[in-house]
């Protein structure tokens, strides 16, 4: 399996009322790419916003069946990782608007 | 909040204010429950989004354009109170910039008023003065009320009202055409025409006739002045007036309870010597508050006055607009610009704040107070005639409230008529009847003067 690289792995920020919600409790929410580890994922988070990650959770939500007109088809699956940083550190999403 | 504050010129400053992010924070968060309500972000349910992500979503200043409107008059109002500003009236806003956020708002303050040597105003009370005639117009006017018109059978007379048939031709156009109009016949009233009434006298009725008629060159449709217009009329019937005789069945006729023609002018006689007496302490009234307004110095803002002459034209617009018509309209009919109108509620504006600010200055100076109990008194007194219901406390409120603004006025100016009758001090209390004022008041003034 070819490495994926640091920067490819941190998909996007996940922001829900149930995300925003977590990072109370210093949970920051992400897509990530299917194929990253949880060891990755810890390693970009801390390259990339600076913080030291404490725990990484991850999980595979898989796509919904939805109807588009006359067929249905899957949404996309992706991976989802919830990311418990030290007590302290903070991470500043933007969520591209 | 840093607040720095001009010189104050013709009445009215400028106060810069630039805020903190502390003083904007409330405000943010009223724009963020206002706007929250109704706004979709994917990921949250209606009205569950978290402020941060509001603000970013949306970006500080278009939430800040949000609360703007109630936003700055409550701070300049905060200003004012921190500056400790005589304000009166609405302050004119004027948004410099949002980041750092800083407003410049030009304040009215309260006008300043020298009131003059006002305790030296004397104003004679003038008697009503009535014509020897008055009584026999008034009856006149009443007997032509219920005047009957009977048909008579001779040529029309001024005065008559005839019935005809009427068709009006100009250069052959037909303007004029109907088969059973009504005139009187009176060149006083200039209906339809001028110099038509004159037309008609001499006038045979079912007998044809036709005549030319010149308009006058200031008549009020310019497509009829100072043309000559061709009219055929046969008149129909003619009717003249019957004025009842003048005894005492005409005074019954007149209405309940006059059983002679001797009621009827007794009471006739009261009822002009009161409008008589009505009409001159008004005017006596308007000439104290004129000799005041003379005496008086008052320097107005120029913003208050606009103000108020902006809120004049809007009501006359408001009133246009009842009549359904547009305020435009309405002004070329009368033959005004909308400058002129502008300008013209600006001197009455003018008018209209310095006489209130006066006489509230005077109210001031006078201690004129009107307590509680006065209050209550009176609006007792209001309801005790009338089968209104009492209103309940809420309104009785707002009620004294205008109770109070309006007896104090009430006062004030009883207090003035009472100075320029020759009481500098206030009005003794009188004894006996108030028939001889103008002696009394030359009494006390000869004391003064020892």
């Amino acid at each position: 399996m070819s490495k994926l690289h640091k920067f490819s792995i941190l998909r996007r920020p996940v922001v829900t009322e149930k995300s925003t919600l977590l990072q109370e409790e210093n949970r920051y929410v992400f897509e990530v790419a299917p194929s990253a580890t949880k060891l990755e994922i810890k390693d970009a988070v801390e390259t990339a916003f600076g913080v030291s990650v404490k725990k990484v959770r991850t999980m595979n939500v898989r796509g919904k069946k939805k109807r588009f007109g006359p067929r249905f088809s899957q949404l996309r699956s992706w991976k989802k990782a919830i990311v418990t940083v030290s007590p302290g550190d903070s991470i500043t999403l933007f969520e591209g608007v | 909040m840093k607040i720095t504050q001009d010189e104050v010129v013709e009445r009215q400053t400028t106060l810069h204010i630039e805020l903190d992010d502390e003083d904007i924070d409330p405000y943010l968060q009223r724009a963020y429950s206002r706007v929250v309500q109704n706004v979709n972000i994917p990921g949250f349910r209606k009205g569950k989004a978290p402020r941060s992500i509001i603000e970013q979503y949306f970006g500080r200043e278009s939430l800040l354009n949000e609360i703007l409107d109630s936003m700055l008059p409550e701070l300049t109002g905060k200003a004012i109170t921190e500056e400790d500003i005589d304000a009166v009236g609405m302050p004119s806003i004027d948004l410099e910039g949002l980041d750092p956020f800083q407003f410049s708002a030009v304040v009215p303050l309260k006008p300043d008023i020298n009131l003059g040597e006002y305790k030296s105003i004397r104003v004679e009370k003038e008697t009503p003065s009535l014509p020897d005639d008055a009584i026999d117009e008034r009856i006149e006017q009443l007997r032509l009320s219920v005047a009957s018109w009977e048909p008579v059978d001779r040529t029309v007379q001024t005065g008559d009202m005839v019935s005809t048939q009427i068709k009006g031709t100009l250069d052959d156009e037909v303007i004029l055409d109907e088969s059973d109009a009504v005139y009187l016949v009176n060149e006083d009233i200039g209906r339809p025409f001028p110099g038509f009434s004159d037309k008609l006298v001499g006038l045979e009725s079912d007998e044809p006739s036709s005549f030319d008629l010149d308009i006058p060159e200031d008549f009020q449709d310019e497509n009829l002045a100072a043309k000559n217009i061709s009219f055929e009329v046969n008149i129909k019937d003619i009717k003249e007036r019957v004025l009842p005789e003048l005894d005492d069945a005409f005074a019954q006729s007149i209405g309940e309870g006059y059983e002679s023609l001797e009621d009827l002018r007794e009471e006739v006689d009261k009822s002009i010597i009161n409008e008589a007496e009505t009409e001159a302490s008004r005017a006596h009234r308007e000439n104290v508050i004129q000799a005041l307004l003379e005496s008086a110095t008052v320097e107005l803002p120029p913003l208050l006055i606009e103000h108020e002459s902006t809120h004049m034209v809007e009501e006359q617009e408001r009133m246009v607009t009842q009549a359904n018509m547009v305020l435009d309209d309405y002004l070329t009919s009368i033959g005004k610009t909308r400058t002129e109108l502008e300008e013209e509620s600006r001197d009455e504006a003018i008018g209209r704040l310095t006489r209130s600010f006066v006489l509230s200055a005077l109210a001031d100076e006078e201690n004129i107070d009107i307590s509680d109990d006065e209050i209550t008194e009176r609006i007792e007194e209001l309801f005790s005639n009338s089968d209104e219901e009492k209103p309940d406390s809420s309104q009785t409120a707002e009620m004294m409230d205008y109770m109070r603004r309006s007896m104090r006025m009430e006062q004030t100016m009883t207090r003035l008529e009472d100075i320029a009758e020759g009481y500098p001090d206030g009005k003794p209390v009188q004894n006996d009847d108030e028939d001889t004022p103008e002696d009394t008041a030359e009494e006390s003034l000869g004391e003064s003067e020892k």
